[in-house]
């Protein structure tokens, strides 16, 4: 290729992984990485993806109108063109081997006919004529492309699509599975299904998709009128059908016009995930279809769907597309809360019970478990419909779901308190992973400096051009890496070691559901001082937290094990990662927060602008009596007065927190090392000395474990770690006042 | 045309022209007498077709495929933006212009001519973005056809409309504003 080819390939390129990016910080970063060094072609890049973003709705209409000028232009041709009779097919016609039998009803995009197969086999089949207006030869083409992925599917709850053709008036056709039933929806509310029974249902068809995915297959047009219900031995069954024909239909690209079919204006958009609606991504992955089985579970929870399907088939295309991009989602239960009490009645009846009952039990769980699947960003929403249908099946049995930020307790219980055995195999995956990692980084690194800025960027390229494929595979691994999970937590050691054996993970990118396992393996290696391996653990856990939301991230815990993991190994990059989130956290607004914030920040010395940084976290942290943990949140306010030499304050929260009755006593050797400093760099070194030793002796007869009024409790591996890392820090200030602690 | 360097074709773009307007005429009336009144003119179908009479069903090499597709995504437009002018000129006689344009982009009616609008400039400035819009929203060519005629591969093709779709919008929303004060 010549030089200005690349030039413009690599442009290109950027805009299509800058288009990609749903996250504007992600997108930011990105554009600084690729055009740091050229500050106008950065602006213009960001131009382009601005305009490319608002274009959609634009060319979407044009290509309408185009279409609509064209036909015009046609029909004056033919002045009599309008008399002329519509040739739809006939009940009794013949296509091909199919004869129609009856006239079903008229579906997405055409109509749809029971008819007879004479041969190879004579069997009922369901026909569905698409209405003319698309390409059928490209799309019969198409077809054949795309049967054999269809061929893979097996499943009770999928109805097949067996063959295509084209009428004798050129209008493409679909032979499917004959599938008797009402949709979803209409057969639950017929039939008063409970709450309960519906998400039962849900789950099964949940595994009908799961099924499809784990082919490589994505639906890409899930919603109630495609997922039929029969009564089978009097329980309902489920069956999905059109699957595929989506994108046979409708291709990535040209047919994205899908929304402007008129026909399909009606009911379709209240289900399409937003990158469907968008078109600014590239590619609709499996994560679209889970945004329409959330849109769907919503549905069968509270009877309507999130936006108001009436009123969004009255809105024109970019008038919807906002709304569906941007219209904030309100809570399930809330949305049943505001209906009129007639309505809301009705819909109570149809599931059996009364009104409160119904809001009481979409509250909570499944409010959670909704909005989780049904995410803008697809990166915050479940990966894979197996976690999706795990939650509502932990619901079903009462368990705690994922959609809710569970606690690193559960997890840490579920987990580590596995035999030796399970626990060794989740070593050697750890290893696994992280050797395969550390070589691709250190390899990665390497070849960056050695290569030029173009041919980086041409990397970038290629590695777009194989996203969708990568994107396939990452969740088959995901949902494998989760399996591995699952499967060590049962103690099935044998079958998590031969699928890991099976799927290499060394390649998996760092997700949401991948962080409950690096999490937790971390969180095991940490605890059996395996440091090199919890590390690696902790650094792909940082890298896989950017894509979780703030507020989980500052509640939870995984702040402390990463940054006093880094800290306690005397890691270079903690500073580093100090930085990073404090750009990213700050404000902490809830106190649980900004003790987390403060502990982790002010751990090790921090600078007079770090500590400015912090000031709001000081407010929000308020006085230490009132917190959750008085005692973490006074060792929190003690390090950062101890990290802005204001020894008195220091030395006083400290004091508050040492008097408190129920601090673990993990706490109260932190507190004593806080107060051997202040005490040492105020030149006491005898209470120094004394405060020292008392934490030495704590962690000394503690080992790992941990107490609170000599009552034993389960014990934080970060916990002694911090409390290690600070007798150490306070014995140097000891001998440097003269104190020897030796 | 760019890429009509080793034409074989005889017929240079000024005689293809007329040929593929007549053409284009001759199959729509064709289909509309015969078919359904529901069937809508799809730019593809009308110009694959075009295409196998004018060639009478021989094997062609790409050169002239892409020929072929120039003259004739050119023809489509021209006969687009005609039109399009047409009714915007008959609907200007009830609607002051300065109304159609706070209607904004939802209520606009003039996508049509827009773009062509900017597609001149484009075709000054990016003649390849350009080409790449003319096949594909005049012609309604889709990625592969593209990719086959100019000889990139399909994701080039894809990214190259991206960027021209971009580029060609900064310049719609900047005659617009123009327009508007």
């Amino acid at each position: 290729m010549k030089d200005d080819e690349l030039g413009r390939e690599v442009q290109n390129a950027i805009l299509e992984v800058a288009l990609s990016m749903d996250e504007p910080e992600l997108l930011d970063h990105f554009l600084r990485q690729a055009l740091g060094d050229h500050p106008e072609a950065m602006e213009e890049m960001r131009g382009l993806v601005e305009a490319s973003r608002r274009s959609m709705g634009f060319f979407l209409e044009a290509a309408d109108q185009r279409r609509d000028l064209a036909a015009e232009c046609c029909a004056e041709q033919e002045p009599f063109s309008t008399l002329s009779v519509t040739t739809d097919e006939q009940v009794g016609e013949v296509l091909g081997d199919y004869c129609l039998v009856a006239r079903l009803g008229e579906g997405s995009g055409g109509v749809i006919y029971e008819a007879e197969q004479g041969q190879p086999i004579q069997r009922r089949v369901a026909v569905k004529i698409l209405r003319a207006g698309m390409d059928t030869e490209l799309m019969i083409a198409r077809f054949e492309s795309e049967r054999q992925a269809l061929a893979l599917m097996d499943h009770p709850h999928i109805s097949r699509v067996l063959d295509a053709g084209a009428t004798p008036a050129g209008r493409p056709y679909f032979v499917m599975e004959l599938v008797e039933g009402e949709k979803i929806t209409l057969y639950c509310d017929r039939h008063q299904l409970g709450l309960v029974e519906r998400l039962q249902l849900f789950v099964e068809v949940c595994r009908a998709i799961e099924h499809a995915h784990q082919k490589g297959i994505i639906h890409r047009d899930i919603k109630p009128s495609n997922i039929l219900v029969a009564t089978h031995e009097g329980r309902p069954v489920p069956k999905v059908i059109d699957f595929g024909i989506a994108k046979m239909v409708h291709p990535l690209g040209e047919g994205r016009k899908v929304i402007t079919f008129h026909d399909e204006l009606f009911g379709t958009p209240a289900y399409m995930s937003p990158e469907q609606i968008d078109l600014a991504g590239l590619d609709v992955d499996t994560r679209s279809d889970i945004y329409s089985l959330g849109i769907l579970l919503h549905e069968l929870l509270t009877g309507v769907t999130p936006l108001d399907e009436d009123e969004m088939a009255n809105l024109g295309v970019s008038a919807l597309r906002d709304r569906v991009l941007n219209a904030a989602m309100q809570l399930p239960s809330r949305r049943c809360a505001m209906m009129p009490p007639d309505r809301a009645t009705e819909m109570a009846r149809v599931r059996g019970c009364d009104v409160r009952a119904w809001i009481a039990a979409v509250a909570g769980d499944l409010d959670g478990i909704v909005m989780k699947a049904t995410e803008r960003s697809r990166h915050h929403r479940y990966q894979t419909v197996d976690a999706l249908a795990v939650d509502i099946g932990r619901h079903l049995q009462d368990l705690p779901v994922s959609a809710r930020a569970p606690s690193r307790a559960y997890l840490l219980g579920k987990f580590v308190r596995r035999n030796r055995a399970a626990c060794a195999v989740a070593a050697g995956v750890a290893g696994l992973l992280i050797t395969g990692l550390v070589t691709t980084t250190t390899l990665y690194k390497r070849e960056r400096r050695a290569l030029d800025e173009q041919s980086r960027l041409r990397m970038e390229a290629q590695a777009a051009r194989k996203e969708e494929e990568r994107l396939r595979w990452q969740a088959d691994a995901r949902s494998n890496l989760a399996r591995v999970a699952f499967l060590l937590n049962q103690n099935r050691v044998e079958e998590a070691d031969e699928l890991r054996q099976r799927y290499p993970i060394t390649a998996i990118e760092p997700s949401l559901e991948a962080a409950a396992v690096f999490r937790a393996l971390g969180d095991w290696n940490a605890s059996h001082d395996r440091w090199d391996q919890a590390l690696e653990c902790f650094r792909l856990l940082i890298q896989a937290n950017r894509l979780e939301q703030s507020t989980r991230i500052l509640e939870g815990s995984d702040l402390m094990a990463c940054g006093i993991a880094l800290l306690y190994r005397h890691q270079p990059d903690f500073p580093e990662f100090r930085e990073e989130i404090l750009d990213r956290y700050l404000p902490a607004t809830t106190q649980v927060g900004a003790e987390h914030l403060l502990k982790v920040c002010c751990a090790a010395p921090a600078g007079p602008e770090m500590l400015a940084r912090l000031e709001t976290s000081v407010e929000s942290l308020g006085d230490p009596a009132d917190a959750v943990f008085p005692g973490w949140a006074a060792l929190s306010l003690g390090l950062y007065h101890l990290r802005g030499d204001d020894l008195n304050a220091a030395s006083r929260v400290a004091w508050e927190g040492l008097a408190l009755k129920d601090a673990k006593s993990s706490c109260t050797a932190a507190l004593h090392c806080v107060l051997a400093m202040t005490e040492a760099r105020r030149e006491r070194s005898k209470i120094a000395r004394s405060h020292w030793e008392e934490a030495r002796k704590l962690a000394q007869d503690c080992g790992k474990d941990d107490f609170i009024e000599g009552e034993p409790i389960e014990a934080v591996w970060f916990d002694w770690a911090l409390v290690a890392y600070l007798l150490d820090e306070a014995s140097h200030t000891l001998e440097r006042v003269g104190a020897s602690t030796k | 045309m760019a890429m009509s360097g080793k034409t074989v074709s005889p017929l240079t773009t000024e005689e293809i022209l007329p040929v593929v307007y007549e053409e284009l005429r001759r199959i729509a009336t064709d289909r509309l007498r015969h078919e359904s009144r529901q069937f809508t003119l799809q730019p593809t179908a009308l110009v694959h077709e075009a295409w196998l009479r004018l060639s009478g069903g021989q094997k062609v090499t790409w050169e002239n495929r892409a020929h072929f597709f120039g003259a004739a995504a050119q023809a489509m437009r021209r006969i687009l933006v005609d039109r399009a002018r047409e009714k915007s000129a008959a609907k200007r006689q009830v609607i002051a212009p300065e109304e159609a344009l706070d209607a904004g982009f939802p209520g606009g009616n003039d996508h049509v001519l827009l773009i062509h609008e900017c597609l001149i400039q484009l075709e000054q400035s990016d003649p390849i973005s350009a080409r790449i819009v003319l096949l594909k929203f005049y012609a309604g060519l889709g990625n592969r056809e593209i990719a086959d005629l100019v000889g990139r591969s399909v994701r080039s093709v894809e990214r190259q409309w991206m960027f021209a779709r971009a580029k060609l919008f900064q310049m719609i929303q900047a005659e617009r504003s123009n327009s508007s004060s």
